[in-house]
């Protein structure tokens, strides 16, 4: 701020100038955008303008909060999809962090065969991408029986394939709701009360009593098949359900690995100062290591939180009506491509900043700077050394039955992709066959590994993905100075898409637009990451320098493009660019690409914010006193350490770069789920997606393992205050 | 001085004749010469229409039209780009240029024609919507559907024709809307669904490819809209637009006449005065459209007459194995009809 000191009114004023100016300044932005998109609209002959907003929609979506139908506006729908957002979030986040918990717990501190499920669970599901975890949750879903053959375990309780269905409440609501108040009235007010006002209490409990002979008694109303449709009751839907389970279980596994990492970082000292109060292991759990833990694990909660919410939008594959569901129907029926992205842009973008200011606010409030600056032994390496869990004759009968369990599931599965396999052959070999059909992925196997190249092209492409996989090798071997690797993957990565490409080396060449499958997906992966770090750091240290001339535009770039779902960054950027500026002479897979780097660098500034957060001042401040300038201070003193603290969640964040480059499928990319998905459109093998899917997912798997297994062990192999 | 007027008269009319006859092209065209391919938007996987076979090489009736279009302009059908587009992005992308054409199962619509800055050149595929149900549902007729769950791809003009006819007929129903086929299918053979409502030409197919017994299925005799399918491309330039018309035309005049992809090198020496026009052996057929007089011989050559792409895209000896009904030729029963090339 001292920039503005010389300011007549003093800092202050000037930071409500500047923040003024940068609000003009964007309002100005907006503005001319509209200007240009409303000029292109009326040369092309486009209608434009948010006018559709009042029109009837005319399609009806299957579920909402509130009754719409298809003679409502589309605002009206609209709104519907964003109650079904954000039913989702609120269902999915409070169940993802109670399942993060049980399982991190488990990890620390369950049985062996638990523990090594707990952790076979968090790796299976964090480095598979969700949107083909979704797929398989909704399959399952559908395996359930038909209604006609619903299993009925409860009078007026269904479960089919056309979701639950349990009573509802039919009248009497108002009765349960006082019944309810009045209970939850007693046991607040019961230990604050003298033992005379106690009588008189009591006496309170005859108000539901007499409140039943005025109000209607509740009565349940039970669902039942009437003609084809269920009538009465209360269903949940498939779709709303697999949705839910699916960001429940993947979120879970990475709130697991958060709530683990700050169990860990609980300072020991306060563990033992608990101790010599007496207090015993329950009672520091929960008084001491728990709000401790919550503490340092509440910025990347927050993460997941905004993740969960972003990735609510890959609904439209399993049709549930969330908010980007809807848009993209109103978009398709009105074509009003730009004015639907924005308004979707401006909701995402609304509700993110909502999250993040949320956490900000209770962020300043809380002491968490102080816990991690803490310079005492963590939690974590005392554990490392002494395992907590006694073997009980009961616990060890428990691991008999998981061992049992686990074996039997595993036989099954080896039956099922083994044994009664089809290998080879066509279509209807598979359709006789019992286990599991290999033999799409070798009829399709050309399309899913080189996408639509041309049959010259695909040696080129299987080097292309060798110089791939030796740039990023090199960057994590040993030996060489780090400069000199660092110049030679370059150097590698670069010659890849100039190989495959073709013109530089005097081959015939092979336009970017035909490229596809494996090394479209590793391209994507490893040039996103590679120019995503560059930009990070800046953007990080922009983000917490003292002046708002560098802090509100870096926060403003972070907030705005982490707050918004890819797939939506990734048809502005593709699609929506290229048009309101009247054509760009650029490849669309450049464009994609430069989205998701901004998608990275954005994730892993605010990553690096947060561990240069944690970084004590005093070591600044003490750099500063042996005579290093700021800029030593912070390459030899504050970068390291947060570099330390920073490298789990960093690879934790380049998994989910490579898992996210599956999204460019959305604006027409054939990467290796687009081509496995291209392939599965042929009618006669579609009956084997699931052969397909897991093929691609043990894909990710390969890629993503090796990372989050390099991660675990930097974790393990550093301390925390060294 | 007549003579000094006539000449700068001839100056003055070479010089505007000189980019009216630039023009001629048009811009597209020109664009697509340059470039020395035609780019093409189609579906990112649809059977039949724009499929990318195991070997990554397109096939469908989209896909020969695009083939078609480039015969005519660049001479070599296999001059053609495709790009696979999402139902979101298609109109998008025609319009940023991206694609030249787009040949993506689109219907035709009013508002579509005269709201998103497009022109459809002509109906390529004739279809109509329909219900494929379970036979054990007992259902004989559409009107029967009442409370029904019916799964639908969103943001087609299905879904609307869904509701126009629920809501006309006074019958309530519940959508299941899911964007990608493979799990729409899956969710309706598992009973998620008691209706499957989507082209004729899709059921049939999917009811023989995915359905555990075919026989256990039935399309309802009930069509509820028209939907035909045709190629679009920008407004903005006329004569592209005439070119990808009457390409199109050539594939319908071609069978008219009996011109195959097999006999028409023969077709060329037939005294038949509307063959030898069309095939560019009587002169005058490019000129209006700025292009040789032999492009419509060369679009045959490349993908041969609309029936020889029915029957290698979607005929009895393909796994769709659809009968052409509505697309047959005018005087055989059906609809296609192809306006005089002359």
């Amino acid at each position: 701020m001292s920039s503005f000191a010389g300011w007549k009114g003093g800092p202050r004023a000037a930071l409500t100038g500047f923040y003024g100016l940068a609000f003009l300044a964007g309002l100005g932005l907006v503005l001319w955008l509209a200007a240009l998109v409303s000029g292109m609209q009326a040369s092309q002959g486009i209608r434009g303008g948010f006018g559709f907003l009042s029109e009837p929609a005319g399609f009806q979506i299957p579920e909402a909060l509130f009754p719409v139908g298809p003679s409502d506006s589309y605002l009206l729908v609209i709104l519907a999809g964003l109650g079904n957002t954000l039913l989702v979030a609120a269902l999915a986040i409070p169940l993802a962090v109670a399942l993060g918990t049980a399982v991190a717990l488990l990890r620390l501190f369950g049985s062996r065969p638990l523990a090594w499920l707990a952790t076979a669970y968090v790796e299976l599901f964090r480095n598979t991408p969700v949107l083909l975890q979704l797929f398989l949750w909704y399959g399952l879903l559908l395996l359930l029986p038909p209604i006609r053959q619903a299993f009925d375990p409860l009078p007026g309780v269904l479960i089919s394939n056309r979701g639950l269905i349990v009573p509802a409440l039919a009248q009497g609501g108002a009765w349960l709701a006082l019944t309810a108040a009045t209970v939850l009235a007693l046991l607040l007010l019961r230990k604050r009360v003298t033992e005379g006002q106690r009588f008189w209490l009591s006496a309170l409990a005859i108000l539901p009593l007499a409140a039943l002979a005025i109000l209607p008694r509740p009565e349940l109303e039970f669902g039942a098949l009437r003609g084809l449709a269920v009538s009465g009751g209360w269903s949940l839907s498939p779709e709303l359900a697999a949705l839910t389970l699916g960001l429940i279980l993947f979120h879970g596994a990475y709130i697991a690995e958060v709530v683990r990492a700050a169990i860990l970082a609980v300072p020991m000292g306060q563990v033992e100062a608990a101790r010599s109060l007496g207090l015993a292991n329950g009672a520091i759990a929960r008084l001491v290591v728990a709000p401790g833990a919550g503490r340092i694990a509440l910025p990347p909660l927050a993460n997941q939180f905004l993740a969960l919410i972003k990735n609510s939008s890959l609904a439209v594959a399993i049709g549930y009506p969330d908010l980007v569901a809807v848009i993209n129907t109103a978009i398709n029926q009105t074509g009003q491509a730009i004015e639907g992205s924005a308004l979707a842009l401006g909701i995402y973008l609304a509700l993110g900043l909502c999250v993040a200011g949320a956490v900000n606010l209770y962020h300043r409030r809380s002491s968490y700077g102080a816990l991690t600056a803490d310079p005492t032994e963590r939690l974590g390496e005392r554990l490392a050394r002494s395992p907590v869990t006694p073997a009980t004759p009961l616990a060890r009968g428990l691991s008999g039955f998981s061992y049992a369990v686990l074996a039997l599931a595993g036989l099954w599965l080896a039956k099922w992709a083994l044994w009664d396999a089809v290998w080879l052959g066509p279509a209807q070999l598979c359709a006789d066959g019992a286990g599991a059909c290999w033999a799409v992925l070798a009829e399709k196997r050309g399309l899913i590994l080189f996408g639509t190249m041309p049959g010259q092209a695909h040696i080129r492409a299987v080097i292309g993905i060798g110089l791939l996989l030796a740039a990023v090798s090199l960057i994590a071997a040993r030996g060489l100075p780090l400069a000199w690797r660092a110049a030679l993957a370059v150097l590698l990565a670069l010659v890849a898409p100039l190989l495959v490409q073709g013109q530089t080396f005097g081959l015939s060449p092979v336009p970017v637009t035909s490229w596809g499958g494996v090394f479209v997906t590793l391209l994507l992966a490893v040039f996103s990451i590679g120019l995503a770090i560059p930009l990070a750091l800046p953007l990080a240290v922009a983000r917490r320098a003292a002046t708002p001339l560098l802090r509100v535009p870096a926060t403003f770039v972070i907030e705005a493009i982490r707050g918004v779902p890819l797939v939506l960054l990734l048809f502005v950027t593709a699609s929506l660019l290229p048009l309101i500026l009247g054509g760009l002479a650029v490849e669309k897979m450049w464009l994609v690409l430069a989205a998701l780097v901004l998608h990275g660098a954005a994730t892993l500034a605010e990553v690096w914010r947060g561990a240069l957060a944690a970084v004590p001042p005093g070591q600044a401040e003490g750099a500063a006193s042996m005579g290093l300038t700021r800029w030593q201070g912070f390459r030899l003193v504050v970068w390291p350490q947060a570099l330390r603290i920073a490298l789990p969640p960093t690879v934790g964040t380049i998994i989910g770069a490579v898992k996210d480059t599956s999204l460019v499928l959305v604006i027409g990319v054939f990467d290796v789920l687009g081509a496995a998905k291209a392939a599965l459109a042929d009618t006669l093998w579609r009956p084997y997606a699931l052969e397909v899917y897991l093929a691609v997912a043990a894909f990710y798997f390969a890629i993503c393992f090796p990372l989050s297994a390099y991660a675990e062990r930097m974790r393990s192999g550093s301390s925390f205050n060294r | 001085m007549f003579e000094t007027v006539r000449r700068i008269g001839l100056a003055v009319a070479a010089t505007l004749s000189l980019p009216i006859a630039q023009a001629m092209a048009g811009p597209t065209v020109d664009a697509i010469k340059a470039r020395g391919e035609l780019v093409c938007g189609v579906s990112q996987g649809s059977a039949g229409l724009s499929l990318a076979g195991g070997n990554g090489r397109w096939a469908g009736l989209d896909v020969d039209y695009c083939r078609a279009l480039a015969a005519a302009i660049l001479g070599d059908g296999e001059k053609v780009r495709f790009t696979p587009l999402s139902s979101q992005q298609r109109f998008t992308a025609l319009q940023s240029k991206e694609v030249d054409v787009l040949s993506r199962n689109t219907t035709i619509t009013s508002s579509r024609d005269a709201g998103l800055g497009v022109t459809f050149v002509g109906t390529i595929f004739y279809d109509g919507q329909g219900f494929l149900v379970p036979k054990k549902l007992g259902v004989k007729s559409a009107k029967e559907l009442d409370g029904a769950q019916v799964c639908v791809q969103p943001g087609t003009v299905n879904e609307q024709n869904l509701v126009d006819y629920f809501k006309s007929n006074k019958l309530a129903f519940r959508p299941v809307v899911i964007e990608n086929l493979v799990e729409l299918e899956q969710a309706f053979y598992a009973g998620r669904c008691d209706v499957y409502l989507s082209d004729a030409s899709t059921l049939s197919a999917s009811r023989a490819a995915r359905a555990p017994k075919p026989d256990d299925f039935v399309i309802l005799p009930e069509r509820i809209t028209k939907s035909p399918l045709g190629p679009a491309v920008r407004q903005d330039d006329p004569n592209f637009a005439a070119i990808a018309r009457w390409t199109l035309n050539a594939l319908v005049a071609a069978e008219e006449l009996g011109i195959t992809q097999a006999n028409v090198e023969e077709q060329r020496k037939s005294p038949q005065a509307e063959t030898r026009r069309l095939l560019g052996v009587e002169p005058g057929l490019g000129k209006p459209f700025g292009l040789d007089d032999a492009w419509a011989y060369r679009v045959i050559r490349a993908v041969g007459n609309y029936a020889d792409i029915w029957n290698r895209n979607l005929g009895p000896q393909t796994p769709l194995g659809l009968a052409r009904e509505q697309n047959r030729l005018w005087n055989e029963g059906g609809l296609l009809y192809s306006p005089p090339f002359q």
